[in-house]
């Protein structure tokens, strides 16, 4: 038997992925010790100042999740490859549905592996990597829709990862079934917390949103000033010209002095600035 | 990209502005859309679905204009 110590899922192929099951789960497992382990020095002031608890899905929850998923998926016509991992991203459990493809092995378990490892949907990095976020990708890890963390709370106890033929499905899927343990919620937390105060009342969605929508501004108007000089086009010079005046608005709405709380509350006030990014 | 546009002349600047501005504006269009659809803030979504038709505006401008012989065939590469 292979035991990689970091349970990290092989990407090549059916057999690797299946092989890698049981490294994935002892890597479970040793995430699971670590709270007997907090049992048994939390008798000492030293290990109750050291350790930390970790709450994650259990095998019983794990195939709840999955069964959710592979419902869904039947109920959708949209067989697909379905993960479940648990707090620590390792895998828990894995069905591949009849008539999917193979690449959505590696797929659906690195979605939620990403949920679970980001507390984030991997929409939310998608998104953000599509609004021009680039760099998000250096980090080597899957970022496309269809990872869903289960939440309890604000904990991340686990995530679901789908993939199948349409990115839309996937996501139905995953957020259904990570709703699917009791006390779940699929929701990111700060949108289910109390608010009190700006930054969190701005959902992950609203806060990448307000992140991005105005970064390509600057850039907008830099381009377009040059290509207004240089494109040999002249429709393109009057395309230029325009991205140069309806950019310069959201510049200025960034720049002028907004009232209220700190950075987001000023992204948000300048929101309602007549702009046209 | 600011780099490469001040660096091309003549028909290759006019294609890298233009797939630039493709590609610009479709990813602008998915985050203002993703908004509308997940967002919560009734401000920000009011904001985007607001704004997203100048986006959709824009991005059938360049569309349009990449399809064009002018900027996509010019003289051959």
């Amino acid at each position: 038997m292979r035991v990689s110590q970091y349970g990290e899922l092989s990407p090549y192929g059916r057999e690797d992925a299946m092989r890698t099951l049981m490294p994935v789960t002892r890597r479970h497992a040793a995430c699971r010790h670590l709270i007997v382990l907090l049992g048994v020095f939390s008798t000492t002031s030293l290990a109750l100042g050291q350790t930390s608890k970790v709450q994650t899905l259990s095998l019983g929850g794990a195939r709840a999740v999955l069964n959710a998923a592979e419902q869904k998926a039947q109920q959708l016509s949209a067989p697909s490859s379905l993960a479940v991992v648990d707090a620590c991203a390792d895998l828990i459990v894995f069905e591949q549905m009849e008539g999917v493809r193979p690449i959505g092995i590696n797929l659906a378990v690195g979605k939620a592996r990403s949920a679970a490892r980001f507390r984030e949907a991997t929409q939310t990095l998608e998104a953000s990597i599509n609004g021009g976020r680039s760099a998000a990708i250096t980090d080597g890890a899957i970022q496309m829709d269809g990872g869903v963390p289960v939440r309890i709370g604000s904990a991340v106890v686990g995530a679901v990862g789908v993939n199948g033929l349409n990115h839309h499905n996937d996501v139905e899927i995953a957020e259904t079934a990570a709703a699917v343990v009791p006390g779940a919620d699929a929701r990111p937390s700060s949108a289910a917390a109390p608010a009190s105060n700006v930054a969190s009342v701005l959902s992950p969605v609203d806060a990448n949103f307000v992140a991005q929508a105005f970064l390509g501004a600057p850039f907008q108007i830099d381009s377009g000033r040059i290509a207004e000089e240089k494109a040999a086009n002249a429709d393109l010079r009057d395309y230029a010209q325009l991205m140069v005046v309806s950019h310069i608005p959201v510049v200025d709405g960034l720049t002028q002095s907004c009232s209220g709380n700190g950075y987001l509350r000023l992204r948000r006030n300048c929101c309602k600035a007549p702009i046209a990014p | 990209m600011i780099a490469s546009l001040k660096a091309n002349t003549g028909p290759a600047f006019d294609r890298d502005y233009v797939q630039g501005q493709v590609d610009y504006q479709k990813g602008n269009a998915a985050l203002f859309r993703y908004e509308i659809k997940k967002g919560v803030d009734p401000d920000l979504k009011e904001f985007a679905e607001r704004t997203l038709p100048k986006i959709e505006d824009h991005l059938q401008r360049a569309l349009k204009l990449a399809k064009s012989d002018l900027v996509s065939g010019g003289t051959g590469e």
